[in-house]
């Protein structure tokens, strides 16, 4: 028997962790060759049990390879301690935990954190706190309650206002949209409003101090300064019975707008709807008063104040 | 003689209706959960009780605004911690009483208030609040939101205006850093 041999019976049975007894033939070669007998010694010694390596040699492995795992652990242990982990992941970062006394430690801190975390929460703040609250809040304006059926929609829609008003370009678009629809009540074709620009600059030219005398009430002091300066020029001018029936109806058609047009934004604003709504159709009416009286005949001359 | 526990449901309608004696249950209901917040916020028992003042104060004038299909005592904490966070602006902007440092300042546990009906010992408590005044800033909040007030992570992500997915990572990490904290001042278990 040769070296190569007696190496491959050796492998065959003492590497597969097997004990083996050699036969006559190889105990021969082994006891006239040295080196086959070193080879046997070391396969029987890798057989016997070592001694547990401990935690020491992981920690210094980890530490030469990928470095320690308490990073990664300590990233999963609130999941751990909520119970949020499960399957592998919960098994390997109890695994890791078996093995690392300080990462086990900040677990046991951390469930015991999770219970006792809670009980600061509340802190009376003492017999007189609730009676300074309540002297404080004694004079503040409690904010109405919306009851009317609208609610949710005003709701809704205030909600969409804030959205669009908060934009940076809401006001260039504020100033096209208020362009577009001036064109389309008063500069486009189809618009019945469409020559009021043209008769109020008519009725402006013709005697605009007369309508304001008109709208200013008695005994009040732009009427006394107006009965001294103004009235003595207007009673001397020449005034179609017809055109002051207009004019008086042009004045009142314009309160009547101004004040529903006040109501209705008031209503708008407190969010009430529905009196916005009906006032708005008072404002429609108006509207149609001013537009007829407006849509008099043009030849209706009205003499011109004669020099004072 | 004790009144039995009114839903807050019937108390919050019961207040928007102006309902005083409402409004004052409500008041004694939340002031241990608003003062709390305020004063772990601000940690001065005096600018606590200001703060918690006024923030009931806006509680009070907002009423109507509060939508009860949402939860309320979010809605309240999200109002407190805007006026805390108002306390500490105006706070930075003037300059301190008295040339003690804040660090200083924070390690004066004794002064600490006893939370309400706690079952943790004095100086256990004394501990954690040793071990929270060590966190940063954003781990100290996160954990006061999260861990003591027990606010949903979506709620606190609401109020801070960050992404859920941060405000979870975030917390995570507080969580961590103040069991750390905790260990390293020897109070790791009890």
């Amino acid at each position: 028997m040769n070296c190569r041999e007696l190496e491959r019976r050796l492998e065959g049975s003492l590497g597969r962790g097997e004990p083996t007894t050699l036969d006559a033939e190889a105990g021969m070669h082994l006891a006239s060759c040295e080196r086959c007998r070193d080879l046997e010694e070391i396969l029987r010694a890798s057989l016997e049990e070592a001694p547990p390596s401990g935690p020491d040699l992981t920690a210094a492995v980890m530490a030469r390879t990928s470095g320690a795992a308490c990073g990664a652990a300590g990233d999963q242990l609130a999941d751990l301690v909520d119970g949020a982990l499960a399957g592998v992941e919960r098994d390997l970062v109890i695994s890791h935990l078996d093995a690392c006394s300080s990462c086990e430690e900040l677990a046991e801190a951390m469930r015991l954190l999770s219970r006792e975390l809670p009980e600061l929460a509340g802190i009376d703040p003492g017999e007189a706190f609730t009676a300074s609250v309540l002297r404080a809040t004694h004079q503040v304006p409690q904010a109405r309650v919306l009851t009317n059926p609208f609610d949710p929609h005003a709701d809704r829609l205030a909600r969409w206002w804030r959205g669009i008003a908060g934009r940076p370009r809401f006001a260039w678009e504020a100033a096209y949209a208020g362009a577009l629809a001036l064109w389309l009540v008063f500069g486009a074709g189809f618009s019945p409003f469409n020559e009021v620009p043209v008769r109020a600059l008519e009725l402006a030219r013709s005697n605009p101090i007369g309508s304001l005398a008109d709208s200013v009430e008695p005994a009040s002091l732009g009427r006394q300064a107006w009965q001294a300066t103004g009235g003595r020029v207007i009673e001397k001018a020449q005034f179609p019975p017809e055109r002051l029936e207009q004019l008086g109806q042009l004045k009142e058609a314009s309160s009547s707008l101004a004040r529903h047009g006040s109501t209705a934004l008031g209503s708008a604003l407190r969010g009430d709807l529905s009196g916005s709504a009906v006032r708005l159709k008072d404002m429609k009416g108006d509207l149609s008063r001013i537009y007829e009286a407006l849509r008099r005949p043009r030849n209706q001359n009205i003499s011109k104040p004669q020099e004072a | 003689m004790g009144g039995g526990v009114i839903p807050e449901a019937e108390l919050l309608t019961r207040c928007r209706r102006g309902d005083q004696l409402a409004w004052e249950a409500l008041v004694r209901q939340y002031q241990p959960r608003v003062y709390g917040l305020a004063w772990h916020y601000l940690r001065n028992q005096e600018e606590a009780r200001d703060a918690a003042q006024e923030s009931f104060v806006r509680i009070y004038s907002k009423l109507s605004s509060f939508k009860q299909t949402e939860a309320f005592l979010p809605w309240v904490l999200r109002l407190t911690r805007n006026v805390c966070i108002d306390h500490l602006r105006r706070a930075k902007a003037r300059p301190p009483a008295s040339g003690m440092p804040v660090e200083e300042g924070a390690e004066l546990v004794d002064a600490r208030p006893s939370p309400e009906g706690s079952a943790i010992s004095s100086s256990r408590r004394r501990l954690l609040y040793r071990a929270l005044d060590r966190l940063s800033e954003p781990h100290r909040e996160m954990i006061l939101l999260k861990e003591i007030q027990d606010l949903p992570l979506e709620q606190i992500a609401s109020m801070l205006g960050l992404p859920l997915g941060t405000v979870k990572s975030r917390s995570n990490r507080a969580r961590l850093e103040l069991a750390r904290a905790v260990t390293r001042l020897g109070g790791g278990a009890p």
